[in-house]
């Protein structure tokens, strides 16, 4: 028996397959909303973004830095920049998010570690050791989960979006199935147009675009022939809501031009400040959960010239984006989120052939937070001297996830169904004593 | 007193690195070129070659900014745009230049006829000389280019080849020696020949993989003609620390005269290097490849490839010692404690099981050497008491002394007896496999303390302050834990060990090696010695020279090197003095201070920093003036009671007000000794 997928037609475009795909599945696979929040007051928070440091950033070179740890840990970066907030201080690269420094907190005590992308990005974003049997689904697809579709979401975009291409080193939806995989939009924010996969084409028209698209109806005899099958007919609204997402208002989310040069300008030109940008406006029109995978911080060779290069842009479009979020009233019920896999070794490596790289370094690192009921101004945990050990209130994987999602109005402690139906625990149990756990202190 | 060159300019933060030489081995009673890749090779003078009958002449070298002027640069693009007519790397449209018909090219090999080429092979010159992504990158972007002639009489086998350049040795590279005759793969930028190469037997092939690249060659044979093939990838360079897999994991392919593959080989069982034989099934030309086997490729996948007339088939198993037990299932051998059993784990799912009486409270030691001598088997060993009971077990022992294993995968069991009786150990593989070839020699004894002493590094270069900081790994047997004193062999040569002791308990020190009054530059062999009182008996063992090398990113090996050297600088020796005389003295929460009296330096200003700071002491305050540079290090609270060696890093603000350089390194000086009291008198 052969079962029809909704994009089993091969001469459908591919742009139109790819959200068709989304689109059935948010539609098909729905189930009933269960009953989600822990904290029956309202969720402070509606909206993630969840800037992902691929690779894994220094921790030194921007949150953490070690000025007096000696130049085999600081290398040429031995300067710090003071923040608005008294008695803080980071990296010296970042001058415009130290004026910011009151809307985010700086978890300086993040540990597990793992020193291997592959397990400590899976970690990160889920909460969960690997080798249980079951892949976890991401943060972003469990908010998706009880923030998509199936809670009600009905916003033509999908509720979990990537900019601007998929991590890859672990599926991101998990077990929860492809229905809560997020949106990926390739292309590069920083170009014009922004050609979001599937959603903006260079050179067609819309009038264009349906012209295809009833030239390929006229040859699609599937529909025709299973009318009437329930997947069929979800495909067939799968598609139109693609279309919908192609010919409709959704699309001009990704229009950049709709944005001022001025405050593309202040978010900065590279392709990661267009991202933050992007960002904010997904969150503004509802999408509880954008991740911005930003590559190019796995720094093993030429470190200290890549955060050079790097933070600048980094700095620029962070802080513009937390500047530009609370300008617009969104930072409360927005968390941002920032971090990686790991840290960085704190030593610099001169030898051959890293000459001044630094490593992968999962004992101690730096993630920040700020907006969506997180307090800003403070700092969590501290490291030592050098920034190698975790000298006060570690903070695991789950206790982070746990804290975002309680912030989010999502229990942690509830559950998903698992790979064979039976419930599943969101994120492991945190501990539940001063100091461990729970990040209560900046909740 | 303390040496101080006043060479600073010659200041490195990073000593000179050698990242493959190419061919890496020729032909004795041949002379021929080879070139060493690497950085820091700035100045090179010669190399070492170890054993006898290597000779080696530098004939020239690259620097990082590579053989091209700007004005050759210019004139290079040209000449490729021309021939290219859009030009490799030119944007449309973009004008081509006016000829510079004055600049000539330099002659090298890369870049002579290249009206001769093919479009490829101007995209690979454009790349190599003129794109800034392409060109070779560090560590391999310097080049030296040596002249080796082999005597005839030397002996074949593996040497140390180290570049020896103005700013010190290089690590040592493996560079073989043998009575083939060798040739090489045609080099990137040659004319592609219309078929691969024709080899005749016996033959050593040298070659470099590129990314994507298989390397083809090929053999005339008869029906029935055996032919043996073996290659070096990972045999020549161990490691590779920016790579997964952590070396040049090559792949054998052979196809015969109608296009099928008839051998393939891509390990020799523990061994990463391929190895194979056939016999050839019907006359005609038969085609070798080599490639990496996930079609990755660099500067330094550097292979040899030996052909031979083979004997017939692969290699038998490693056969099992002829006194060797073979171990049957369920079997229980009794034997005598203390007793060395050399078993084979005959078949899968086999568990070979000894028997022994033993007192309470004896310390029995059950050692397996199997992967460390060859044997694919992955031991399991546990202890059983005389009811049945699992007492202790071990998996995987870790043995720092075989650096080039990356599988520990020998059990190792120390256990205090709680009683009297029958003890049962069992011995396993721990994937269920076994066979003749999975011999083992299990060693069931008392322990027996003693100790052997690594460096993780085998050239220390002495730096401008005369001094180079140094590592040491030490590997305590059975549990023994005493202090250990390293000292050189033949100190009258001039120079001296500060911070030689190694402190009970500790297997890692960080120490100097010192070299006085040396007014010119010089590589010398030198030996250290590592002693020991043990029971009451001084044991003196030699220490191993290694070098710590990383492979793929993050695991770190030992690997044994041939000697230990130290090179030596040239310059005027200046003096500094440091008062009080080490060992300092410190406690928990206080802190001592050190002046350093010093003549007039050429630097304005000077620093030092603590290398690897033991744990709990940290450089508190230094004050630099006229003739004197004062230091005072503190101790909090966690330091612990003992001896500990503070090594600090000299950096001086030059006095050049045109130096590039905002701080130059003076290099390291002689390693300070604090000994930590729990609290002052």
């Amino acid at each position: 028996m052969i079962t029809p997928v909704p994009n089993s037609n091969p001469t459908r475009s591919r742009r139109i397959a790819s959200i068709a795909v989304l689109a059935a599945l948010a539609g098909v696979l729905l189930a009933p909303a269960s009953a989600v929040a822990a904290d029956r007051s309202p969720p402070p928070a509606k909206s993630v973004i969840q800037i992902w440091m691929w690779g894994g950033p220094s921790h030194l070179d921007t949150f953490d830095p070690k000025p007096n740890a000696g130049s085999a840990y600081t290398g040429p970066l031995n300067a710090t920049q003071v923040t608005n907030v008294p008695g803080i201080e980071i990296g010296q690269l970042f001058p415009r998010l130290a004026r910011q420094a009151d809307k985010y907190s700086i978890i300086r005590s993040m540990t597990h570690g793992i020193n291997s992308h592959e397990t400590a990005a899976y970690l990160m974003q889920t909460g969960n050791v690997p080798g249980s049997g079951a892949v976890f689904p991401s943060l972003g697809a469990i908010v998706s989960w009880f923030k998509g579709y199936r809670a009600g979401y009905s916003g033509e975009i999908p509720p979990y979006v990537v900019l601007t291409e998929a991590q890859g080193r672990f599926a991101e939806e998990g077990f929860l199935g492809p229905a809560f995989k997020p949106f990926v939009t390739g292309g590069d924010p920083a170009r014009n147009p922004f050609a979001v996969e599937g959603l903006v084409a260079e050179g067609l028209s819309d009038e264009q675009q349906r012209r295809r698209r009833a030239f390929m109806d006229s040859l699609d005899s599937l529909p025709r022939s299973l009318a009437g099958n329930p997947l069929m007919n979800a495909a067939e609204r799968a598609e139109a809501r693609a279309y919908d997402m192609i010919l409709g208002e959704a699309r001009k989310v990704f229009d950049m031009r709709q944005e001022s040069a001025d405050v593309r300008e202040r978010y900065g030109l590279s392709s990661f400040g267009q991202a933050c940008l992007v960002a904010r406006r997904l969150v503004e029109r509802g999408v509880p959960y954008v991740t911005i995978n930003y590559k190019g911080w796995d720094t093993h060779k030429d470190h200290f010239e890549i955060m050079a290069r790097r933070a600048p842009e980094l700095d620029q479009g962070l802080a513009t984006l937390l500047t530009d979020l609370a300008e617009r009233g969104l930072l409360d019920s927005t968390i941002v989120y920032w971090g990686g896999e790991f840290g960085r070794t704190p030593r610099v490596d001169w030898d051959a052939p890293w000459n001044g790289g630094r490593g992968h370094y999962g004992a101690c690192f730096s993630v920040l937070l700020a907006g969506g009921g997180f307090k800003g101004g403070m700092v969590v945990g501290a490291s030592d001297a050098t920034g190698e050990r975790v000298v006060s209130r570690p903070v695991y994987p789950r206790d982070l996830i746990a804290s975002i999602l309680l912030r989010l109005g999502i229990d942690p402690a509830g559950t998903i169904p698992g790979p064979s139906g039976t419930p599943v625990r969101l994120v492991p149990e945190t501990e539940n004593r001063p100091g461990f756990g729970i990040l209560t202190e900046i909740m | 007193m303390l040496a101080l060159s006043a060479t600073l300019a010659m200041a490195q933060s990073s000593g000179p690195y050698a990242a493959y030489v190419f061919p890496a081995g020729g032909q004795r009673g041949t002379t021929f070129t080879a070139t060493v890749a690497g950085q820091n090779l700035g100045n090179p003078l010669g190399a070492e070659v170890s054993g006898e009958g290597a000779s080696v002449r530098v004939l020239g070298s690259i620097g990082k900014a590579g053989p091209l002027t700007k004005v050759q640069e210019v004139e290079l693009r040209r000449r490729l745009q021309e021939l290219t007519r859009s030009g490799p790397g030119t944007a449309a449209g973009s004008a081509v230049p006016a000829s510079t018909e004055n600049v000539e090219l330099p002659d090298l090999q890369e870049l002579r006829n290249l009206e001769s080429r093919t479009k490829a092979q101007l995209r690979l010159v454009f790349d190599q000389f003129l794109n800034r992504d392409k060109r070779p990158k560090p560590p391999m972007d310097e080049l030296v280019t040596l002249e080796i002639t082999l005597a005839a009489s030397a002996a074949s086998g593996d040497r140390a080849l180290r570049l020896r350049t103005r700013n010190g040795l290089t690590n040592p590279l493996v560079f073989q020696v043998g009575a083939a005759p060798e040739n090489r793969e045609p080099g990137r930028f040659e004319e592609a020949p219309a078929e691969p190469p024709l080899l005749v037997l016996p033959s050593v092939l040298n070659g470099q993989i590129f990314p994507g690249e298989v390397d083809r060659f090929r053999l005339d044979l008869s029906t029935g003609e055996a032919v043996d093939l073996s290659a070096e990838a990972r045999s020549l360079i161990p490691y590779l620390a920016d790579a997964v897999p952590g070396w040049f994991q090559a792949v054998l392919s052979v196809f015969g005269p109608d296009g099928d593959e008839v051998a393939y080989c891509d390990d020799d069982g523990l061994d990463p290097d391929p190895r194979l034989s056939f016999r050839a099934p019907t006359d005609g030309v038969y085609t070798i490849t080599i490639r990496d086997s996930i079609y990755r490729g660099r500067e330094d996948f550097v292979y040899r490839l030996r052909i031979s007339a083979g004997s017939d088939g692969p290699a038998a198993p490693a056969a099992a010692p002829p006194d060797a037990i073979a171990g049957r299932r369920s079997a229980v051998v009794s034997v005598p404690f203390p007793s060395k059993v050399r078993g084979v784990l005959a078949k899968p799912g086999s568990i070979d099981a000894y028997e022994f009486t033993a007192q309470a409270g004896e310390t029995v030691v059950a050692d397996v050497r199997a992967r460390r001598d060859g044997s694919p088997l992955d031991s399991f060993l546990r202890l059983r008491d005389a009811a049945g009971k699992i007492i202790a077990s071990n998996d995987d022992a870790e043995d720092k002394e075989c650096g080039l294993l990356t599988a520990h995968a020998d059990s190792y069991i120390r256990v205090n007896l709680p009683a009297a009786g029958i003890y049962r150990l069992e011995l396993l593989d721990t994937t269920g496999k076994g066979g003749e070839a999975y011999a083992y020699t299990l060693d069931i004894r008392r322990p027996a303390p003693d100790f052997a002493v690594l460096t993780t590094l085998s050239a220390l270069n002495l730096g401008p302050a005369g001094s180079a900081a140094f590592s040491v790994v030490v590997v305590r047997r059975d549990g023994w834990q005493g202090d250990i004193t390293l000292r050189l062999r033949r100190p009258e040569r001039g120079f001296s060990l500060e911070g030689g002791l190694i402190p009970s308990g500790r297997e890692k020190v960080q120490m100097t090696l010192t070299g006085r009054n040396r007014g010119s530059e010089e590589a010398v062999r030198v030996e250290l010695e590592a002693a020991a009182l043990i029971g009451g008996v001084e044991v003196v063992h030699p220490v191993k020279p290694a070098d710590l090398r990383m492979q793929a990113f993050g695991n770190t090996h030992l690997v044994p090197a041939e000697a230990l050297w130290v090179s030596t600088r040239r310059g005027k020796a200046a003096e500094l003095t440091p008062s009080p005389s080490p060992p300092l003295v410190l406690a928990p929460g206080g802190s001592v201070g050190l002046t350093f009296r010093h003549p007039p330096l050429p630097v304005k200003s000077l620093r030092v920093e603590l290398v690897n700071p033991p744990a709990g002491i940290t450089l508190k305050d230094q004050k630099a003036s006229t003739g004197s540079l004062v230091l005072v290090f503190s101790a909090d609270q966690s330091v612990k009671e003992g001896t500990e060696n503070l090594v600090l890093s000299l950096k001086g603000e030059p006095a050049d007000p045109q130096a590039r350089a905002r701080e130059v390194d003076l290099g390291v000086l002689p390693a300070i000794v604090v000994n930590i009291i729990a609290k002052v008198p």
